[in-house]
């Protein structure tokens, strides 16, 4: 315990500059490595002599030390949970970054015990700030991103999420971050966009999964797949073909690993309520083990809303009996509250007569100011767009092994292969003279 | 979990946020609900469950409104002003806004709910106002009175301005 005593005094005295955190992290790690079974008490004891704010290096050794033992272990640990806590909300941002990959294994700690204590909720605030302060920038996306949307999900509780995934995280570092961890947040993602019921925006984060290069099918992806399926059924009425750009193995694996879900979307093709709803019926148990039935329901439910859409198209005025017939409502007042749901979210654009019963379908009707703002808005985003790709463009062009390459095309375009040169008949010296030369080699070697 | 002092200082937060807008108050509910989880004493956290599910409605969040009816302590739910609330978002839900005017009418409430339950009759009437504006080119004075929840002569007044 001399050690431990010794260990705060050496806290408190050397956190005050980047250099201080050095020297602390390369004096503590020997203790953390040979830590004896810590107590909680003794956690307790020696975390209340540090203050999180300004100790946050210190804290978060002793707290990844305590980490490592509750790794294997079953139960609770409400001492470590409640430092842990404290630690990422009142914690110094910057220090926390010092010490980023400690900090991912004590919150992949943290996370767990949450989940097992049956109260979710307690991690969020935690979270919510570990994301804003451990992550090199904003744009970067981090463990705790998926941790926190996890215990969102299981706490029902979304608004801190939705407003972690409006952010455009757009980076992944590559130290402290597993492909299965880009996976989970997509996942997750996923699954508050549609509990929000924001599908579209469900569906994008869907499709980020297939851009992703890879050599084997993971088990995040299958699941990311069949929800994907249900989303995009949601969203376009059919299963949108997957990027081009989808590395060509994983399309082939899809396509076979997921037969009753390309059943149900083939259901879907004619746009008819009734085929639908034998379909879903006879996967329900499937789709209710996988936890997938919500969302097929909903899919089923928006045919209804896409059929009156696609009547849009057809016909300029209709009547609600008429409606409700083409599109497999029940009679016509069912018809007239959907449409009028439509109307309230602003997915048509229609005026119904109430003497006559009839309703006409008009082009969308939108005040000069709502276009202009709409307008501008998109185009601020294609702006900024634009200078994220021009700066990601000259980063790869300056970069060496981009220059290396293009400098062996040119090479081989202008000069030829040098095995074309050994068959004409080239001498060594010529070759010599056009050909790559290795590296460390001078112009003086061999003559 | 969260200490009286702590109780304290949210509902003082509350109490000034409620002379605002619906958006300060609903910040002030939901930072308490992160800090206690469900696990405080029960009188302190209702009348901010109050509030918080009512300002969803206000801000035709009804979404969210349904998830905190969903994660809220099923010994709360027992309140009456809380069922009447939810009540009237179920309402909302299925677009029965007649049943949904006549129980923020018929409904007795208290404290901060008596202001905010009269806002938000007023506030679903100026949106349905402006949806009937948008869809319906005729519509009979009757029917647009019922689908505001006023009688003919308000209704008539409302829609000449």
């Amino acid at each position: 315990m001399d050690r431990v005593e010794g260990a705060v005094a050496q806290i408190q005295g050397l956190s005050a500059t980047r250099d201080d955190w050095t020297q602390l992290n390369t004096q503590l790690d020997p203790l953390s490595a040979n830590t004896p079974d810590w107590e909680p008490a003794a956690l307790d004891a020696v975390l209340s002599q540090l203050d999180p704010a300004r100790h946050t290096v210190g804290c978060a050794c002793f707290l990844s030390a305590r980490a490592k033992l509750l790794a294997g272990a079953d139960g609770q640990d409400e001492g470590f949970m409640r430092h842990t806590r404290r630690l990422l909300i009142e914690g110094d941002a910057e220090q926390l970054k010092f010490v980023r990959l400690k900090v991912h294994d004590i919150c992949d700690i943290f996370t767990l015990m949450c989940r097992r204590s049956g109260n979710a909720m307690y991690g969020i605030r935690a979270l919510r700030e570990g994301v804003r302060k451990v992550a090199p920038s904003p744009d970067h996306l981090t463990p705790l991103h998926h941790q926190l949307l996890l215990l969102s999900l299981l706490s029902k509780c979304f608004k801190p999420a939705v407003e972690v995934l409006e952010g455009r995280t757009v980076r992944v570092g590559k130290e402290g971050m597993l492909a299965r961890d880009v996976l989970l947040y997509i996942y997750y993602g996923s699954m508050v966009f549609a509990a929000v019921k924001r599908y579209e925006r469900a569906f994008d984060t869907l499709q980020l999964a297939f851009t992703m290069p890879c050599h084997a099918l993971h088990e995040v992806v299958v699941e990311i797949y069949k929800k994907y399926v249900l989303v995009s059924l949601i969203v376009h009425g059919e299963v949108v073909a997957l990027p081009k750009y989808t590395t060509s193995m994983l399309q082939r694996m899809l396509k076979g690993c997921c037969g009753p879900y390309h059943d149900v979307a083939a259901a879907f093709a004619h746009h008819k309520v009734d085929d639908v709803k034998v379909s879903l019926a006879k996967h329900q148990a499937l789709l209710q083990t996988e936890g997938n039935w919500g969302l097929a329901q909903q899919a089923m439910s928006s045919t209804y809303a896409r059929n009156i859409q696609s009547l849009t198209q057809t016909f300029v005025t209709l009547s609600l009996d008429d409606i409700a017939r083409e599109v497999g409502l029940p009679d016509a007042s069912s018809a007239k509250s959907k449409i009028l749901e439509m109307m309230y979210k602003r997915e048509i654009s229609a005026g119904i007569d109430e003497s006559k019963n009839m309703v006409s379908f008009e082009a969308s009707r939108m005040s000069p100011q709502e276009l202009l703002g709409r307008l501008t808005t998109q185009i601020r985003v294609c702006n900024d767009l634009n200078e994220q790709m021009r700066v990601v463009d000259e980063t790869i062009g300056a970069s060496n092994i981009y220059l290396d390459k293009v400098a062996k095309q040119e090479r081989q375009s202008r000069w030829g292969e040098p095995a074309d040169w050994v068959a004409a008949g080239a001498s060594t010296d010529e070759m010599m003279d056009v050909a790559e030369k290795p590296p460390g080699f001078s112009s003086s070697h061999g003559r | 979990m969260i200490d009286a002092a702590a109780v304290q200082a949210h509902s003082k937060r509350l109490e000034q946020a409620l002379g605002g807008d619906a958006e300060g108050a609903l910040k002030a509910c939901e930072d308490f609900e992160l800090e206690h989880c469900g696990e405080a004493d029960p009188a302190a956290m209702l009348p901010f469950y109050r509030v918080h599910l009512i300002c969803y409605l206000l801000q035709d969040d009804l979404v969210n409104a349904r998830w905190l009816w969903e994660r809220m302590p099923q010994s709360l739910k027992g309140d009456a002003e809380l069922q009447a609330v939810w009540k009237v978002a179920q309402h909302l839900w299925k677009r029965e806004l007649k049943d949904a005017y006549s129980l923020l009418t018929a409904s007795r409430w208290t404290g901060p709910l008596t202001a905010l339950s009269t806002r938000l009759l007023g506030e679903l009437r100026s949106r349905q106002a402006r949806l009937i504006s948008v869809s319906h080119s005729t519509i009979s004075v009757a029917d647009c009175a019922q689908m505001m929840g006023m009688t003919v002569e308000e209704a008539a007044k409302e829609c000449a301005g």
